[in-house]
């Protein structure tokens, strides 16, 4: 189709057709104020601050506006700044707008317009009616007075992250925002993945460490990838004074599209472990602390002397680490004894090939095989969710209870798994969700499908350290290092380890693992280490480094190069 | 076939039930047994004649309307009327003005004398419950025609008779219903749109508890039409008897093939669902109505798309009145060249308006298009209660526009009614004599659209509260006149700004009484006098 051309405040512009009057205005950078608008959500209309005149005299609001040939709007005349001042007067005296009093006072859109428009007064007599507060969830404030009803986080819950669980109730000036039809946020459906609190335009709703810690503008953004699952998804992480304040999903991340979980959004907040900050060595029962050029010292040369050093890594870490350590021990250790905390099923990882996340929300037939992402994989389950919604249709293999077991069309006991397999041969566009983890006999029932592979594996870079070949225990071995990072350490893997003489531990916390540690090095979070890490698609992504390390903390990285210098 | 001497046709639409329909008819029917009349008197269930007095019998021959009003009054008329053939004058529906307007003629001749009952045509003549008494009254032999014709000469016919759309806007149907056709997506859908909500409208009603098979016949052709197997009739909550009533009708129709799969042995099929409203005026909205259709929350959506290309479910809707459908049986079968002999020049057929407030002779009547608002006020409805002076007529219902009495001449038609800045909405024409007080009638009116928005777009959901706030401090007397300024600029930024009918219409009714009544205003604030005595304050 052709160009469109219209007039935009007296300039013929021309456009492509499909495009809103808003859009057109701020692709020629016309800035026009909105409230309920947000860019990755589907106008709805609601504020009508947006409003523009046309030639015919109307006003109309530019966000649901499409922009059609001939048409000519003007973006500030008389009679819209008049509306819009009228609209925000209402709305300032709608509820509990008395900005002083507002946490995110300075960072709120309602305030700015308020300020671009020379709010100066109450117009009306405000505060109208009283609303509750739901402040009970764990996460989240939810402040029902500072509602301003634009139904972003209503949008964003249901049309972006799937959960519906925020919803309207009432109408009028009843209206008000409700989890779950009138239940308190605490005891909704509510997931916490807290996408309705990264799009809240007012003070509205708010995250419990974020809202009293300061403005947006005076912290420090960085862009990063959440390193809490396999799936990478693109975060910014906003820090004050090397203190993490509050982790936002990322818009333009081709990952999960801004789409956060709890793990990824308020875990890292909540982090309430003691950090390891100077190596301790144990000595006869007692423990001391080292200097850390004494610890690595003291490291190498006990793997220098032992007849069969072993290495185990958590899949969290970097590619650069997984890479360092391989070169630790095939090079300077000349062992192959190294492991990962993971073990996967190598025919399993095989099967996934080109799989994406992005086929999720195409697929027309999606199975959930023996793993629920709702608990470990959140964007994933969101993405399922998503294509439920659309359409697509769920089958789950479990033997358990499973969180998505409503979204199912149907569910099946592992034991029928030949049924859906039948089942399969006549539909489209499949994708297989599944733990590559599994046995030799679940491969043999999911390789009968043609379809698209998506494993969940469990860690961040569980697919790099795979690909440079890590997967599995250590074998046996007199002294053992291990690059922890945040791992505590299960009975399985303290098990493993009761008849290694000599344990070296490079970990972010405290844990089981450091107690029973000979040698404990401290190391850098995640949060504090820049890197590449490889997501279940196989998708190689940068970290960054979002605070700073405490003082002599280096990362696993630095740590094994340093050991490999001691060695050398 | 059994032959009665006398038929006496019982109106039980909700209003005569409410008002003891079924006890007349048992005491009745117990009197004729008395009376050894059971073979000569047969007693028929029908709609009503829109008549807003006690429980109506008409007896024929003769066509004398009865309003029973006091059960101890039915063993004499049994004895009078009945028995000794006597009519009972003093139980003849009478109208108090301006001297005494005693009925005792005929309907035909009398009440209806200046009525013309296309769409009610069977309305309180048959049982609505029974097809058969519908079918006899050539009812469905329009359907049966349409599969002579192509969809498309149907659409042609609905065109060429200028019908327009009776819900409020007056958008021409046969067009709708082509752009539907023409809409390439798949299925499409029909839609009954019978959640009349509108203040004072109850036209829908007494045409769906009257005569509910025209609905169902008219629905399934305008599926014929453009190409739609399911119907929906989205009936407002409250309607009980309308529900039972459509639902009927659809069992019987289907019982005989003339809804369901291969209708009349075509290759057409048709099915129709009855979809009951939960009491909310927004849904009368047509985007509304869909949203809550699909069982979300009623609150309209952004225009365009448009229902005939993106309705219900994203599919292409025909989105119809009940008062529009009902018309359409008599299109197909008598022709759009008959259709356009009734009404003037752009707005053709006739129109059910329901007349109330200050009026002798309330209720449901029906006009063609052209005739004044004095010929529907002073005329059909006898002139205004105590004989005093008309003050407004608010046309069209809550939404509608107010009418003073400078243009009562002015014809009831779309275009005339238009040039004077209003609209003729939904039909209803509320008629308030010179007692009442404009501040206090406004008060109510935003009171219920303050009650009904539906608090998805700022200026309607914050702009109404503030707007009745500011009506309650100028009835208190604590404010200044430049208030009234304040309150207008304030309408017209709803007016201009909200995002559907409501917010907008509920400015409209500011904006008018601000335009014809500002002096009441200033008087309220100035002296604290009301014309009602309605809004004393101390001084």
């Amino acid at each position: 189709m052709g160009k469109l051309s219209l007039k935009i405040n007296g300039n013929e512009v021309e456009v492509d057709p499909g495009l809103t009057v808003l859009q057109v205005a701020k692709s020629f950078g016309i800035d026009i104020p909105t409230l309920c608008h947000h860019d990755q959500l589907n106008p709805i209309g609601a504020c009508r601050l947006c409003v523009v005149e046309t030639k015919q005299g109307t006003l109309q609001p530019a966000c649901t506006l499409p922009a059609t040939q001939g048409l000519e709007v003007e973006t500030e005349s008389v009679r819209v700044v008049e509306a819009r001042k009228f609209i925000l007067n209402l709305l300032f005296a709608e509820r509990n707008h008395y900005c002083m009093y507002c946490e995110v006072s300075g960072d709120c859109e309602l305030q700015n317009m308020g300020y671009r428009y020379g709010i100066d007064h109450f117009a009306f007599s405000p505060y109208q009616n009283k609303f509750p507060t739901d402040f009970g969830h764990k996460y989240i404030l939810l402040e029902h007075n500072r509602c301003i009803l634009c139904r972003r986080c209503v949008r964003a819950c249901s049309d972006l992250a799937s959960h519906y669980v925020l919803g309207i109730v009432n109408r009028g000036a009843h209206t008000m925002l409700s989890p779950d039809m009138e239940s308190p946020l605490k005891a909704s459906s509510c997931v916490s993945c807290g996408v309705c609190v990264q799009v809240c335009p007012t003070g509205s709703l708010s995250d419990k460490i974020g809202a009293y810690l300061g403005k947006t503008a005076e912290m420090t953004k960085t862009k990063s990838v959440c390193a809490n699952c396999s799936v990478g998804c693109g975060v910014i992480a906003f820090t004050k004074a090397n203190h993490l304040i509050k982790i936002w999903g990322e818009w333009e991340s081709p990952v999960n599209h801004g789409i956060l979980c709890e793990l990824g959004r308020f875990t890292p907040l909540y982090e309430k472990r003691k950090k390891v900050l100077q190596p301790i060595i144990r000595q006869e029962g007692t423990r001391e602390v080292e200097s850390y050029q004494e610890a690595i010292k003291k490291a190498a040369l006990k793997l220098k002397k032992a007849t069969n050093p072993g290495g185990l890594i958590n899949a969290k870490t970097t590619n650069e680490t997984v890479e360092a350590f391989s070169n630790l021990f095939s090079d300077f250790l000349k062992s192959k004894n190294v492991g990962l905390m993971e073990s996967y099923n190598e025919k399993a990882v095989k099967l996934s090939g080109d799989g994406c996340l992005e086929d999720i929300l195409t697929a027309e037939t999606i199975v959930l095989y023996k793993v629920d992402p709702s608990v470990s994989h959140g964007v994933v389950a969101s993405w399922v969710k998503r294509a439920v919604t659309s359409g697509a249709y769920l089958y789950i293999v479990t033997d358990e209870e499973h969180n998505l077991a409503f979204h199912a069309t149907e569910t099946f006991k592992s034991s029928e798994a030949d049924k859906l397999v039948d089942l399969l041969g006549n539909k489209n566009k499949v994708v297989v969700i599944f733990n590559p983890q599994i046995e030799d006999s679940d491969l043999h029932i999911l390789a009968k499908v043609k379809a698209v592979y998506l494993p969940l594996f469990k860690s961040a870079n569980s697919m790099g350290a795979v690909k440079k070949g890590l997967n599995g225990n250590l074998g046996k071995s007199d002294v053992a290092l291990i690059v922890a990072s945040d791992f505590s350490g299960d009975s399985n893997l303290l098990n493993s380890l009761k008849d290694v003489g000599y344990l070296i531990v490079i970990s972010n916390y405290i844990s089981p693992l450091t107690e029973r540690a000979d040698l404990i090095i401290p190391s850098a979070t995640w949060l504090e280490t820049s890197g590449t890490i490889t997501n279940l698609e196989g998708k190689i992504q940068n970290i960054s480094a979002i605070r700073e390390a405490s003082e002599g903390v280096k990362t696993d990285r630095e740590i094994i190069v340093d050991l490999m210098g001691a060695l050398g | 076939m059994k032959i009665y001497r006398l038929h006496v046709l019982l109106s039980t639409d909700s209003r005569s039930i409410l008002r003891g329909a079924f006890e007349v008819e048992k005491i009745l029917r117990e009197e004729i047994a008395k009376n050894g009349l059971e073979s000569e008197v047969q007693v028929l269930r029908t709609g009503g004649w829109g008549i807003e007095e006690g429980v109506q019998l008409t007896v024929y021959p003769g066509g004398l309307v009865y309003v029973i009003n006091n059960m101890d009054d039915i063993p004499y008329l049994v004895e009078e009327h009945f028995l000794k053939g006597r009519p009972v004058k003093k139980l003849m529906y009478e109208i108090e003005a301006p001297a005494k307007v005693e009925m005792a003629l005929p309907i035909e001749e009398e009440i209806m004398k200046k009525q013309t009952r296309i769409i009610l045509r069977n309305v309180g003549l048959i049982n609505p419950e029974d097809i058969n008494e519908y079918i006899a009254h050539d009812g469905y032999q329009a359907l049966a025609h349409v599969f002579t014709m192509t969809p498309k000469q149907v659409i042609a016919e609905v065109k060429a008779s200028e019908l327009l759309g009776r819900g409020g806007a007056g958008f021409p149907t046969g067009l709708k219903w082509e752009l539907t056709a023409n809409a390439p997506a798949k299925p499409k859908y029909i839609i009954c749109n019978a959640d009349e909500g509108e203040p004072g409208t109850f036209k829908d009603r007494v045409i769906m508890e009257g005569d509910p098979h025209s609905i169902i016949e008219s629905m399934a052709i305008a599926g014929y039409a453009v190409g739609a197997n399911k119907g929906f009739i989205y009936v407002r909550g409250e309607y009980d008897l309308s529900i039972h009533r459509l639902n009927v009708a659809i069992k019987q129709a289907k019982e005989i093939g003339l809804l369901g799969k291969n209708i009349l042995g075509s290759i057409f099929d048709f099915d129709i669902e009855v979809r009951i409203g939960a009491g909310s005026y927004v849904c009368g909205e047509e985007t509304a109505l869909m949203e809550s259709l699909e069982g979300k929350r009623g609150e309209p959506r952004s225009k365009p798309p448009y229902p005939t290309t993106e309705g219900l479910w994203a599919k292409p809707t025909v989105i119809n009145n009940v008062e529009t459908l009902a018309n359409i049986p008599l299109i197909i079968l008598k022709g759009a060249e008959w259709y356009k002999s009734l009404g003037v020049e752009g707005s053709r057929g006739t129109k059910v308006f329901t007349l109330f407030g200050d009026v002798n002779a309330k209720g449901v009547i029906e006009v063609p298009f052209g005739f004044t608002l004095k010929e529907l006020i002073y005329e059909i409805g006898y002139g205004i209660k105590g004989g005093k002076n008309l003050k407004l007529v608010q046309l069209g219902g809550s939404s509608g526009s107010f009418i003073t009495p400078e243009h009562l001449d002015i014809p009831i038609d779309w275009q005339s009614v238009r040039k004077i800045g209003a609209g003729q909405g939904s039909g209803a024409i509320l008629v308030l004599d010179e007692t009442r007080c404009v501040i206090d009638f406004l008060k109510n009116l935003l009171a219920f659209f303050t009650h009904e928005s539906c608090g998805k777009c700022v200026p309607c959901r914050v702009g109404l509260p503030k707007a009745l706030d500011l009506l309650n401090r100028i009835t208190s007397g604590n404010v200044d006149t430049d208030e009234l300024e304040f309150m207008e600029d304030l309408a017209n930024v709803m007016k201009n700004t909200s995002f559907c009918g409501l917010g907008q219409a509920a400015a409209n009714q500011i904006l008018e009484s601000l335009k014809y009544f500002k002096t009441e205003f200033i008087n309220h604030i100035k002296t604290g006098y009301c014309p009602a005595n309605k809004c004393g304050r101390l001084l």
